[in-house]
């Protein structure tokens, strides 16, 4: 096991440096360039080529690669071609909000979508059933600007329950942005923990455990969610990395100072170091949810061995 | 051998028979396939559907209308009739989403198939990829994407597709892990049944149905991953064809002064979405049973 | 998961998120609360500032030598109480008043304003275009900012604007190559304002820049808001409202959300809320309409192979009915545009109309220009909501003259580069004058920017008659004949319809009606220090 861990560290390696060049030839290869953006109608010849000057742009693309790469190396990820702060330092401010809506997202889902899902399949094709797969579907279906909107409405105009509707805090400002964010991840863990559920209360040794008496609690969680629980988690992890990056509607319309937003305004202003350390952070991040999800496996199924 | 024939075509026959009389036996499966058929119908037959030319409008005497019995559905910001631009919508609505949905997961399952199976190098290799490909943001991989290639449907299509198939891959993976060293499967080796063969006859099956739970769920993700593209200015840069995810995104300020500009759009959004879902249950409940 | 355990859980999830009641502290009497316009700053380093939202910063912190008097936009003096233009209308003398004070202490004195414009000229500090717009015209320009010649390489940067000296303490002289008269009216631009001596040398631009101006930053949380503090040591009074905070909303419904929670003094009004703000009286009483001076038009290449012909472009100009676009998508915010100057300008003029709405006179202009089947034309524009509903509802409008009118919309990166290359044959502009002056607007005929040398205005044949008109107006002094040397420019524009105006924009804003007096100016900043609290 140990191994296997290792392996999968050292396979990171490759991982992040394939996805750190691939950030940076997409950029470059993207049509639209940066200086020209900066200048806007306004820049003749002469304020162009000094912007790109500036920007390090005009230099040759493997002297900018080389470049780039010693310095990430040293933890220089560069300055924003927009702000010119460093990309590090405005990458921590971003990430701390969006992860906290992230979090709170996450943790709805879960404390929702897995008893929804699990009532639903213990309870089939009952009204309860067919409700609960009613809210999910809606709960996926519903754009989330719009649904934004009317939680401001409804719950900061309206009701007057949440005083402060947009802007960053931890303190009321953030239920409505995770409530909006959590709907996708509340919906697909509701799904999925029935019918992983349902597969396996099907199986043979599940109705084996039934004629042999065991209680029908008994035999839900011990056997059946232990079973159920491994698509779930292979697609909860999925979720939740989507979901940081996925945010981005619900942080434009709550204010929310994040990164999704930060990566949506970034690669439309085409700002090189920006979009690499955002790409890199996401990556970083995503691999280690991967890794996790699959260290859990054998924990769950002890059948599943990595050899 | 005659006598083994005769049984094995009636058995196949009733077998599907079977199928389809559990599939339409539950009230929400047929629902969703009345739904389902709703929104093909509204593609495949928009022009003979529509009551007027979705393209052309009147904005001076139609701008923004509430819904009335000469517009059912309202008029939008350019003065065209929202119901007709909502059956058209249809078209280009579920061409993208099938299309990619469905591509990415054939691709997708293949995938897990044979890295869930042989494990080893292909398995680290290919989850390597996942991992890349998961580690963009469905921004970034259908930015670069529209980006470079420029702003088509096709594009779309394409760069949708990339998104959607890593999740089926591990998804199949997971559970060719587990199904791998179950008794059928190792039986099926011990016979000298093929790798292929035990793949496509013995794992396929066992994992079809949380594939086919994820492809429904994923269409309505997919549709709405459409309109954040247009969102972002990335939808297919010819503005005149509708789809369902344009007309969400182009009345997103009108949201609190014309209600039903929104509302038609995100509502066929939500039928279909609702349709495919039901179905798909349908579908895996009636499968299930059998084995 | 047991059920127990999960109802515990969520009830320490409640508890832990404070209780709600009271959680909004009052607003302080002399505190407002704003909303940037389109995003955030980027910078708060005044000679790199160029966006609205940091204009909007730089106007309420930095004063320059000259202001805009907020009623009539006439120029007024500033930093600067006098100054003597000499006969040639090449040098400019200000006399300084005493005893201006910066928040560090030190006081406003001739050499600040020799650092000041040092600074912006400088190619490596003075990063907005609006560098150029300020001081191209002084003697010493071309040293601060030189290029490379045909074989020598770029010469080292002067490290000083030589036209700019100190005389005295209180009087500073500024020496202009050409007798150009709109050099006061630029010097009231928002990254004109005068800077302390040595504050910006250590780059640190976090609190902002050090100004002599009704505010100063007291701090700014990227992507959260920012926050103005009165100057009490202003050399006009210290500012009634003590604490400006403004807020980064980027979704414009928020801010409208916001202002009717009371949260919001001040927000922007989108067209298309309009409607329900009208008819909701508590609303329609708090709205304010601010004409802004712009000139919102099609670009056109004029090397392209259907839009080099003048005939075409005065039929696709006659196709478009620009009366029922106003009211219709703009909801009445703008004014249609006949041409190229808005109300506003005194170069404006009410009666020139050449192009009415006219599909049939349209029609024939096709014909004979060779398109007696109608024929199809293609603009481009970028992520931009009502552009793109006005460009729609060209598309509609041009119909019936038979021009089918095709709208291209891209990333806005991409489409500057496009636009910069000249590679389309129609472009969307939203061009906002940086200063109230005809001649800000003529740029949009002059080919010196890359996109327009490229989209071919340097080589029409009017080109060289409106060059030279375009320098002579620019020396004569302020007035009317000046007005009326750019209105022949402006007429010859539109006789080969060089450009395609489309609309003025009129900006809305709901504000609160605590705010005694409008905060927005009649070159439509937003100026807090006009403000009269309730």
């Amino acid at each position: 096991m140990t191994r296997y861990i290792l392996s999968r560290l050292l396979q990171l390696i490759p991982t992040i440096l394939g996805i750190y060049l691939l950030a940076f030839f997409m950029m470059r290869v993207l049509p639209g360039d940066p200086a020209q953006f900066l200048e806007g109608d306004r820049g003749d010849a002469q304020s162009l080529a000094e912007t790109r000057r500036r920007l390090r742009i005009d230099e040759p693309i493997l002297v900018q690669l080389w470049a780039f790469l010693s310095d990430a190396a040293r933890g220089d990820l560069g300055r924003s071609f927009i702000t010119q702060r460093p990309v590090t330092e405005m990458i921590g401010q971003a990430f701390v909000p969006t992860a906290q809506v992230a979090g709170l997202a996450t943790l709805i889902a879960v404390m929702v979508g897995l008893p929804l899902g699990a009532i639903s399949a213990l309870n089939r094709n009952s009204f309860w059933d067919a409700a609960s797969r009613l809210l999910a579907l809606i709960g996926v279906s519903i754009p989330v600007f719009w649904l934004g909107l009317q939680l401001q409405i409804l719950f900061g105009l309206q009701l007057r329950w949440i005083p402060r509707i947009s802007g960053y805090g931890l303190d009321e400002r953030i239920i409505m942005p995770a409530l909006a964010a959590s709907l996708g991840s509340t919906a697909l863990l509701t799904r999925i923990t029935r019918s992983a559920l349902l597969e396996v209360l099907n199986q043979d040794y599940i109705r084996t455990a039934w004629a042999k008496g065991l209680r029908p609690r008994r035999i839900t969680t011990r056997h059946a969610l232990r079973n159920a629980l491994l698509p779930v988690i292979t697609v909860w992890g999925g979720s939740i990395a989507s979901l940081l990056s996925g945010t981005v509607l619900v942080e434009f319309i709550f204010s929310w100072p994040g990164m999704g937003r930060l990566l949506v305004q970034s690669i439309s202003t085409r700002d090189y170091p920006m979009v690499q350390g955002i790409v890199i952070t996401y990556a970083l991040i995503y691999a280690g949810i991967n890794l996790a999800v699959d260290l859990l496996y054998p924990v769950i199924d002890p059948r599943i061995t990595y050899s | 051998m005659t006598t083994t024939s005769n049984l094995a075509a009636p058995r196949r026959q009733s077998e599907l028979g079977r199928l389809f009389r559990r599939l339409f036996r539950n009230p929400t499966t047929l629902i969703g396939l009345i739904l389902v058929s709703g929104a093909l119908a509204c593609a495949l037959f928009a022009p003979l559907l529509a009551p007027y030319d979705p393209f052309t409008g009147d904005l001076k005497n139609l701008y923004v209308k509430p819904p009335s019995p000469s517009h059912p559905f309202g008029t939008d910001d350019l003065g065209r009739d929202i119901l007709s631009r909502t059956i058209y919508g249809a078209q280009i609505s579920l061409k993208i989403a099938i299309l990619a949905q469905g591509i990415g997961t054939v691709i997708g399952v293949l995938l897990g198939l044979v890295t869930g199976y042989f494990g080893g190098l292909i398995d680290a290799l290919i989850m390597r990829v996942v991992d890349v490909v998961m580690a963009f943001p469905l921004l970034i991989i259908a930015i670069a994407f529209v980006g470079i290639l420029g702003q088509s449907e096709n594009n779309i299509i394409l760069a949708l597709a990339l998104v959607v198939w890593p999740s089926s891959a591990r998804l199949v993976r997971s559970q060719v892990l587990s199904i791998r060293e179950s008794e059928y499967v190792t039986a099926a080796r011990s016979l000298g049944v093929s790798a292929q063969g035990i793949i496509f006859r013995h794992v396929l099956p066992n994992v079809i149905t949380p594939v086919v739970v994820l492809l429904t769920l994923g269409l309505g993700g997919t549709i709405l991953a459409e309109a954040s593209l247009s969102f972002l200015g990335l939808g297919s840069a010819d503005q005149a064809t509708p789809s369902w995810g344009k007309m969400l995104t182009e009345s997103r300020a009108f949201i609190r002064s014309a209600w039903w500009m929104p509302f038609y759009p995100g509502l066929a959004i939500l039928l279909t979405v609702l349709g495919f879902n039901l179905l798909g249950d349908g579908l895996r409940d009636a499968l299930d049973v059998r084995s | 998961m047991k059920f127990r355990h999960l109802f515990a859980l969520v009830m320490v999830v409640a508890l832990a998120v404070p209780t709600l009641s009271g959680a909004v502290q009052a607003q302080e009497a002399a505190t407002i609360t704003v909303a940037f316009a389109e995003s955030q700053p980027n910078t708060l380093d005044i000679h790199a500032a160029r966006t609205t939202d940091e204009n909007l910063v730089m106007f309420n912190v930095c004063d320059g030598l000259t202001d805009t008097d907020p009623a009539t936009a006439a120029v007024v003096p500033g930093l600067a109480e006098s100054w003597e233009v000499s006969p040639d209308g090449l040098v400019y003398t200000f006399k300084l008043r005493s005893g201006v004070t910066f928040p560090d202490g030190s006081t406003l004195d001739a050499a600040d304003v020799k650092y000041t414009f040092d600074r912006f000229a400088n190619p490596k500090f003075g990063t907005s275009y609006v560098a150029g717009v300020v001081l191209r015209d002084v003697v010493g320009w071309a040293q601060a900012r030189p290029t490379a010649g045909k074989d020598t390489p770029t010469p080292e940067p002067a490290t000083s604007l030589s036209g700019v000296e100190v005389v005295d303490d209180l009087t500073v002289k500024i020496t202009l190559s050409k007798p150009v008269t709109s050099f006061l009216v630029r010097l009231t631009m928002a990254g004109a304002g005068i800077l302390a001596a040595g504050s910006a040398d250590s780059g640190d631009f976090s609190k902002g820049p050090m100004c002599a101006g009704p505010y100063r930053v007291e701090e700014f949380v990227q992507g959260d808001r920012l926050v103005l503090v009165a100057n009490e040591n202003y050399y006009k009074g210290a500012p009634k409202v003590k604490r400006v905070v403004i807020r980064v909303i980027p979704e414009a419904s928020t801010q409208v959300i916001e202002f009717e929670a009371g949260n919001l003094d001040m927000a922007v009004a989108p067209e298309a809320d309009l409607p329900r703000i009208r008819s909701t009286e508590a609303l329609a009483k708090q709205l304010v309409e601010v004409p802004t001076l712009s000139n919102f038009n099609l670009r056109i290449n004029l090397k392209g192979d259907k839009t080099n012909n003048v005939l075409v472009r005065r039929a696709l100009s006659l196709a478009i009915d620009r009366k029922t676009i106003v009211e219709t998508v703009l909801q009445g915010q703008g004014a249609p545009a006949y041409a190229l100057y808005p109300p506003g300008l005194s170069a404006y003029d009410k009666d020139y109309n050449p192009f009415p709405y006219d599909p049939e006179a349209a029609k024939k202009l096709l014909a004979e220009a060779g398109y007696p089947n109608g024929i199809e034309l293609t603009v481009r524009n970028d992520v931009d909501e009502v552009g793109n509903r006005v460009l729609n509802a060209i598309t509609q409008s041009a119909a019936p003259a038979g021009i089918k009118f095709n709208v291209n919309v891209t990333e806005a990166s991409v489409y500057t580069q496009d636009r910069n290359a000249c590679t389309m044959e129609m472009g969307y502009i939203r061009w906002t004058m940086d200063y109230p002056d005809p001649e800000n607007m003529v740029t949009l005929l002059l080919p010196n920017a890359a996109t327009r040398v490229n989209c071919g205005y340097g080589e029409v044949a009017v080109a060289k008659q409106i060059d030279e008109l375009y320098n002579k107006a620019i020396s004569m002094p302020l007035g009317a004949e000046r007005d009326s040397v750019f209105r022949e420019i402006e007429k010859i524009a539109m006789d080969e319809v060089l450009i395609i105006p489309i609309f003025h924009r009129v900006t809305t804003y709901l504000v609160s009606s605590r705010l005694g007096g409008t905060p927005v100016d009649s070159a439509a900043n937003r100026r807090f220090d006009l403000i009269d609290l309730k």
